[in-house]
């Protein structure tokens, strides 16, 4: 790997403006779109594809590239302001970013979730570019029986994304993994629970149930309470530029945090499976997890904006390894990907590192380019959309519950996910009204089903051996400790009479 | 709420009405459902929904006689209210002045109620029930009439009627939303949204030719 070809990749990136316009056009569209819920990164490619018909591969490439990179950086931004996530992945930013907006603090969090989002990126992209010669022995040593233990590791985490509440937690965890198993199991093809219901078969939609346990018992909460989302007057809120800045630098301040979460992410994107909802609940676990005191965390921690963001983006550059060098993609949204890249004519395969170097790392920088251009272009765009939450609920409840209709609508085309969504809302304020935790609700949706796919894999593919696999005992160490560590903390917490609040 | 004025728990049945142990009764019948239904199911397709229905079955019966020994010790000694409830009567109580709330610690000035026409006069209650129905009513428009003549009825009712909103205000906004929308997804995305029942019968049938 020569800096030279890096360097001259780079150049021709910024120096041809096509190439540069179709970054900016490709980052422009990623960002309108990922404000828009339930349209996301991977329905925004399969729309986008017939515009890169006939376009040169270099350009093509860049522009789905660029704009897939940055949809999550404008997902946060509906997240924060009204409790609506973007897509699955940006619904950890909910638990701590909405509790910002209510205490005024919204410019705070947008702020620190653009430089994470901004920084992860790059970290992705970075570690994209490092990884190169190494990755093939890494992705080789992950089989189905690592994705289960993953996976376990990930919902061992409701411990401690349920504040005091361990034992609600637990049970909303339970109750997601439950939902998770609806549809056609992976092994025998039946359908449970699901019947006549083909729209149940593919599984229950990951957006609708969000949506209906985070967005719309927030609105009707807010409908309640009365008043605006900020319970503070914008006099005393901090809505200035020097509120975002000040959430930016609260970035660098936790800067070991935001190292940590985009390894993890970065991570978490290469493994082929288990995708981007995983990446930024495991990574909000962490921070909450390795937070000396995590009391704050849920009524509106910064760091719990951070880390899911930081994952977010940094995750798009670990996927894009195996599926340019594998031609396995590393999340729904690179499968897309792949299929776009052989309408362009690009192969993927071993020989993008001995034939298409050049062309791998004007993706790298297209990756970190565009996450830096998004960062400047929502600095400016989310100021006055901060005022947002000082608007009156009666005005602005029922833009968001259509935009929370549209979001369903969306997801997977089906209007039948509009009866999900009133089945589902009244579960989720009546979560929300009886204090029990709702994160749990979706790690255990997004991990159930990928440890139970991965667990039946592994079980053909070993038996029992698949538990004394090397990988999967010091997962499952990692997992023992988890637990081990969430019960002493618990132990102390009571000791110290400290209650935690989160969801 | 003072504390002379709070219900006492008297009886098991009392105590399992009481919301929060009406969620985890939810919750109990609901895993025992799942489960009961996993039974039925060939070994491998119904192992893992026994295998995390059971501990959902144990631990939700816990959390019921928790919530339930909770509501029984309280004998109207504690505020059997959720943090939720508290809240919420808080805010009511003072919606002619100057609340002082604690948020995350700290102690800010709640100034913005007073002001919010949809809160005047109606009690709680009345406007859970209230938003629910709109709710229900906006999406029970779009199954039936479609997404593009479902949302501007839906926004016209609720700005109208629900927050108190002049004609002028909800005209405008209503008209300004779904250009907006329409803009960007029918004519930028070219999103075919889903036409209603009754609109989707009505085009059929009635102007197919």
């Amino acid at each position: 790997m020569s800096i030279e070809l890096m360097l001259s990749s780079l150049i021709q990136l910024i120096t041809s403006p096509y190439n540069l316009w179709m970054m900016t056009l490709g980052t422009a569209i990623g960002l309108v779109i990922g404000a828009l819920p339930g349209i996301g990164g991977r329905l925004a490619i399969a729309l986008l594809i017939p515009f890169i018909f006939g376009k040169d591969m270099v350009g093509g490439a860049v522009f789905l590239l660029s704009m897939h990179a940055v949809t999550g950086t404008a997902g946060q931004l509906t997240s924060i302001m009204f409790g609506v996530p973007g897509e699955g992945d940006a619904a950890a930013t909910i638990v701590d970013g909405y509790p910002m907006a209510q205490k005024g603090e919204a410019g705070m969090a947008l702020g620190a979730s653009l430089m994470a989002s901004g920084i992860g990126g790059v970290i992705g992209a970075a570690a994209l570019g490092l990884l190169i010669p190494v990755i093939e022995p890494i992705v080789l040593k992950f089989s189905p029986a690592e994705f289960f233990f993953l996976a376990l590791l990930g919902i061992t985490f409701v411990a401690f994304v349920s504040g005091s509440a361990i034992f609600k937690g637990i049970l909303v965890g339970l109750f997601g993994m439950m939902l998770a198993f609806i549809g056609q199991d992976p092994q025998t093809g039946i359908a449970r629970y699901s019947d006549d219901f083909l729209f149940l078969w593919e599984g229950m939609d990951l957006i609708t149930a969000v949506l209906a346990i985070f967005a719309v018992p927030e609105m009707i909460h807010l409908g309640v309470k009365g008043g605006a989302i900020s319970a503070v007057s914008k006099e005393e809120a901090q809505t200035s530029v020097k509120a975002q800045l000040a959430g930016m630098m609260a970035t660098f301040q936790h800067m070991w945090l935001v190292v940590r979460t985009s390894l993890i992410g970065v991570f978490i994107g290469i493994l082929p499976g288990l995708g981007g909802s995983a990446a930024s609940w495991i990574c909000y676990g962490h921070a909450v997890q390795s937070c000396k005191k995590p009391s704050n965390f849920g009524r509106g921690d910064i760091r719990g904006v951070i880390a899911p963001e930081t994952a977010n983006n940094s995750k798009e550059g670990g996927s894009l390894l195996p599926t340019l060098f594998f031609g396995v993609p590393g999340s729904s949204g690179m499968a897309i990907m792949l299929g776009a890249f052989l309408i362009l004519g690009i192969q993927p395969g071993p020989q993008m590192i001995t034939e298409k170097l050049d062309l791998v790392w004007i993706l790298i920088w297209a990756l970190v380019v565009s996450n830096i251009l998004a960062v400047i272009v929502m600095l400016f765009v989310t100021r006055p959309l901060v005022r947002l939450t000082f608007v009156r609920g009666g005005i602005l409840i029922p833009f968001v519950l259509v935009i929370v209709v549209f979001g369903t609508l969306m997801a997977k085309g089906q209007w039948e996910n509009l009866i999900l969504l009133l089945i589902l809302s009244p579960v989720g304020y009546a979560l929300l009204r009886f204090d029990w935790p709702r994160p749990p609700f979706v790690i255990g949706i997004v991990l159930g089903s990928i440890a139970e796919e991965s667990l039946h894999k592994a079980w053909a593919l070993w038996g029992w051996d698949f538990f004394v696999r090397p990988l999967s005992l010091v997962l499952m160490g990692l997992i023992f400790a988890t637990i081990a560590f969430a019960i002493y903390r618990g132990w102390k917490d009571k000791q110290e009479g400290t209650v935690h609040v989160v969801g | 709420m003072s504390s002379d004025n709070l219900p006492r728990a008297t009886t098991h049945l009392q105590a399992l009405l009481h919301g929060r142990a009406l969620l985890s009764l939810g919750m109990l019948i609901f895993f025992s459902v799942m489960v009961g239904i996993a039974t039925t199911y060939p070994w491998l397709a119904g192992m893992l929904p026994v295998v995390i229905g059971v501990p959902g079955i144990l631990l939700s019966l816990l959390q019921l006689v928790i919530d339930m020994r909770d509501f029984h010790r309280a004998e109207g000694k504690i505020d059997p209210r959720t943090a939720f409830e508290i809240y919420m009567d808080e805010i009511t109580e003072h919606t002619k002045g100057q609340v002082k709330m604690e948020i995350s610690g700290e102690k800010k000035e709640l100034t913005t109620l007073v002001e919010d026409p949809s809160v005047v006069g109606r009690t709680r209650g009345q406007r859970e029930f209230l938003l629910w129905c709109y709710f229900f009513g906006l999406v029970l428009l779009v199954l039936l009439f479609g997404f593009w003549i479902g949302i501007p009825v839906f926004l016209v009712a609720f700005l109208r009627f629900y927050a108190r909103e002049s004609w002028k205000l909800t005209a405008i906004l209503t008209l300004a939303a779904w250009a907006l929308m329409y803009l960007l997804l029918a004519v930028l995305l070219e999103q075919v949204l889903f036409e209603g029942f009754i609109s989707g019968f009505i085009m059929e049938n009635i102007f197919r030719d």
